[in-house]
């Protein structure tokens, strides 16, 4: 007996009902591992980091406020309602405190003069937020 | 013709692939870094199925961005601008073929904006104290800068193909290529980042370059910061490849004295912060065009500010002031809509 390798009938056919559910399981198991690799949901963390090096690494299940030292000034991370955000910087220009909360998975917050970067992690990425950000 | 191969080994086969795929699934990935440089934070992300070839690029991409900065920064006694403002009028010799190009470019932006963007500012950026310690001026300071600056009085010479020579003309006249530079950097970075991957982003603190597209095929999605609330997205734009885009803005780094606003975005002309726009978008081909025009329309006016893009081949723009109830009002150039997601 021949079957057409690329008609997905002709194969089917050619199968008993043992290979079947056989393919079947493998099939499904296939889909199921590779939904369960996928990371999904809200970040997990806000990793902190001065100068390159990691200093926190913040839950976000966690409501608090840590201080971290950066390189000019004490910098204030506020962790509330599953987001983060500066809330105290000793900066010139404030421009960390003034970018507000942040709450989808690869969002930044950043410091220049305290070499200090807030980065959230963990979770799917969301199409919605953009790759990038000008202003 | 059909391909007829045996059933049982066929259905062997089938089921191998299946259970195989997710096993060597490589899809392409998003692999980024960010790190502080240029006065400001760089996030350079590049799409790739090899990770430590992805990382290896982006170590090299941003040692180019460190390369550029060191030749072209005004903060520096070892830089270019730095030797060129010392040599106090005189030709200088041997300038790098990286501050020539980025030069060359600026006088032409300047020359096209009629001075609304002039790299010889450096003198008048210096007088208000940016970036570092910035305070009010007394007019007189203003207007001995101002003197200083003036892109006609800025000479080439190639003395020999490679061998590039530059002056400055007008005495304490000083360099300031912080509004080109940084995008040139950018462009470069992409170039280095373009050897491993057809899609990559280069952002150095807003100034930024797509190339290809995101991993789920769709253009690269860029959101631009509300100039009223930095915490806010104010539109989001999709970028095809080959696209730049900066902002300038007044709500970066200014001061108040008084309750009155000093930004840093000067207009050369006057030596004064621009007053009526508040945030600039350009769009263009390339990230120092786009970074020299956002300051150029920024400092020009709504009105001005969108004729002069217009004027200009491949330019799109978006500038925004407020009415007098503090509401947004936008001003565009009729192609930008076309990159409104």
């Amino acid at each position: 007996m021949t079957s057409d390798l690329f008609s997905v009938r002709g194969l089917w056919r050619a199968l008993t009902p043992a290979d079947r559910i056989v393919s079947l399981a493998l099939l499904l198991g296939s889909i199921a591992l590779g939904v369960a690799a996928r990371p999904s949901g809200e970040p997990t963390a806000a990793v902190v980091t001065v100068g390159g090096d990691v200093v926190a690494t913040l839950p976000l299940d966690r409501d608090g406020r840590v201080e971290v030292q950066g390189r000019l000034s004490p910098v204030t991370i506020e962790v509330s309602g599953h987001a983060v955000r500066v809330t105290e910087s000793a900066c010139p220009h404030r421009i960390c405190v003034r970018m507000g909360a942040r709450r989808h998975s690869g969002e930044i917050i950043a410091c220049v003069p305290n070499a200090l970067v807030v980065r959230l992690t963990g979770g799917a990425a969301d199409a919605s937020v953009p790759d990038a950000v000008t202003g | 013709m059909r391909v007829r191969v045996p059933a049982r080994p066929a259905a062997a086969l089938a089921l191998l692939v299946a259970i195989a795929l997710p096993a060597c699934d490589r899809a392409p990935t998003v692999e980024s870094r960010t790190d502080f440089v240029m006065g400001t934070l760089a996030e350079l992300k590049v799409v790739s199925d090899d990770p430590v070839t992805a990382r290896e690029a982006l170590d090299r991409a941003f040692a180019r961005l460190r390369e550029i900065e060191a030749l072209t920064t005004s903060y520096s006694e070892t830089s270019e601008p730095a030797r060129l403002a010392r040599a106090n009028g005189a030709w200088v010799e041997g300038v790098s073929p990286e501050v020539d190009e980025i030069l060359t470019l600026g006088l032409r932006i300047a020359a096209e904006s009629d001075g609304a963007f002039d790299p010889t500012a450096g003198a008048l950026v210096a007088a208000w104290g940016w970036p570092e310690d910035p305070a009010l001026p007394d007019s007189a300071t203003v207007a001995a800068a101002v003197a200083t600056v003036g892109w006609r009085d800025v000479e080439r010479a190639e003395r020999a193909p490679g061998r590039i020579a530059w002056r400055l003309g007008r005495p304490g006249m000083k360099l300031d290529l912080g509004g080109v530079a940084k995008g040139w950097a950018v462009d470069r970075a992409a170039d280095v980042l373009l050897g491993v991957s057809d899609h990559c982003i280069v952002n150095a603190g807003g100034d930024l370059v797509v190339r290809g597209h995101r991993p789920d095929g769709k253009a690269w999605l860029i959101g631009v910061q509300d100039p009223r609330d930095a915490s806010r997205i104010f539109l989001k734009l999709r970028l095809p490849d080959g696209t730049a885009v900066a902002t300038s803005g007044d709500y970066q780094r200014f001061f108040e004295v008084d309750g009155v606003r000093y930004h840093h975005l000067l207009d050369p002309r006057t030596g004064w912060p621009a007053r009526e726009v508040h945030s600039a978008t350009v769009i263009a081909p390339d990230c120092a065009t786009a970074d020299a025009w956002a300051t150029a329309a920024f400092v020009l006016g709504a009105e001005a500010g969108i004729a002069a893009l217009e004027r200009q081949p491949d330019l799109e723009g978006l500038l925004v002031t407020y009415d007098a109830k503090g509401d947004l009002v936008s001003h565009e150039t009729p192609g930008f809509a076309r990159y409104r997601e």
